[in-house]
């Protein structure tokens, strides 16, 4: 009679134990919650320009006039539309991340070399990122063909550039 | 008569032992009654602390009403900055090539042509030069250039133009892909 009853009474025991355990696990897990919103709350700014290193789609459209407005501004002239264009999911070491979507793209332009270089540091400032992965520099339009002699003669030199990159989005 | 005395002595004792077994068997009964009311206490107490910790973890729940979506938002940030960092540490920028290249290249080497795979470091740089003599110079000078980890003489011709004879050359050249990593 009292045994069965003492089995009942541990049993309680450990019971009482898991929940305790339970509210110890919870204190913790509000606590950090709430440590959590706070700094959400303080980093909500840099959280934005994260989220808009990853638009919600590809937006192939915003970023053919980004590039055509840059090189503009550059001085470069745009000689092809974004040739390919692919979208897939981002792989890494052969793993695919399926909750990024890298779009690929071709570009094609030509002005001079200073300006190039400016583009290329200009795009890389960009919160968006864009990655290059290939690129090919040759002479350019009617003038002296691309020289990299030194620093001396790149001012008035005209190069055509064709890069492949990448940019990404959930 | 001895045999009666006997007798006597011999039904007082059975009657001693048969109570003393009755008091420890009534003392059992008691104590282990005893036990049972007092295990029982003790369950209900236990349930009352169950019950106190139920309420607990039910009042910490309730001091964030928002959870639910405040998990989401922590999710959703967990993820961002995870995928940021992903995609950065295998970001490649193209700007630092550039300064270093052009101190590479030897005066009288005119390059028309280069490309480069940011993913892979390997490249090639095409031009010419006045004479073999500044070709296997800039050989030299791109062999010792920390950033390049590899460079080798693929092709050597000589070429005329309208006015004198060139020197036309492809390096193949792998270059260090840190020097492309995003400075952060």
């Amino acid at each position: 009679m009292v045994h069965p009853h003492y089995v009942t009474y541990q049993t309680r025991i450990k019971e009482a134990e898991v929940l305790h355990e339970e509210l110890e696990n919870i204190t913790v897990y509000i606590n950090d919650l709430k440590r959590l919103a706070v700094e959400i709350e303080e980093n909500k700014e840099k959280f934005a320009i994260l989220k808009s290193a990853f638009p919600e789609d590809h937006d192939a459209p915003a970023l053919f006039l980004y590039f055509k407005n840059k090189l503009e501004e550059h001085n470069l002239e745009l000689s092809t539309n974004l040739g390919e264009f692919s979208v897939e999911s981002y792989a890494y070491n052969g793993t695919e991340h399926n909750r990024i979507e890298q779009t690929e793209f071709g570009l094609s332009f030509s002005g001079k070399y200073r300006d190039v270089k400016n583009f290329f540091r200009d795009t890389e400032d960009l919160i968006r990122i864009i990655t290059v992965e290939n690129v090919e520099i040759g002479e350019g339009g009617a003038m002296d063909p691309f020289a990299m002699r030194g620093t001396r003669q790149l001012e008035g030199d005209e190069i055509s550039v064709v890069l492949r990159a990448k940019t990404y989005s959930y | 008569m001895a045999i009666k005395i006997d007798e006597k002595k011999k039904k007082t004792s059975s009657l001693k032992g048969v109570e003393v077994l009755f008091r420890f068997g009534l003392g059992l009964v008691v104590v282990t009654v005893l036990s049972y009311f007092f295990i029982t206490f003790l369950i209900i107490g236990v349930e009352e602390t169950k019950q106190e910790i139920r309420q607990a973890i039910e009042a910490k729940k309730a001091e964030i009403p928002e959870k639910p979506e405040l998990e989401r938002v922590a999710q959703e940030y967990f993820h961002l900055v995870e995928d940021f960092k992903l995609v950065v540490e295998n970001h490649k920028t193209m700007s630092p090539l550039f300064s270093p290249f052009e101190k590479a290249i030897h005066p009288k080497v005119s390059v028309t042509s280069m490309n480069l795979n940011t993913t892979t470091g390997e490249g090639q740089i095409v031009g010419s030069g006045d004479d073999f003599v500044a070709i296997g110079q800039q050989f030299h000078a791109l062999k010792e250039k920390e950033f390049i980890t590899s460079v080798n003489l693929t092709e050597l011709r000589l070429t005329e133009d309208d006015l004198s004879e060139k020197v036309t050359f492809t390096f193949s050249i792998v270059i260090d892909t840190e020097l492309l990593a995003l400075q952060i």
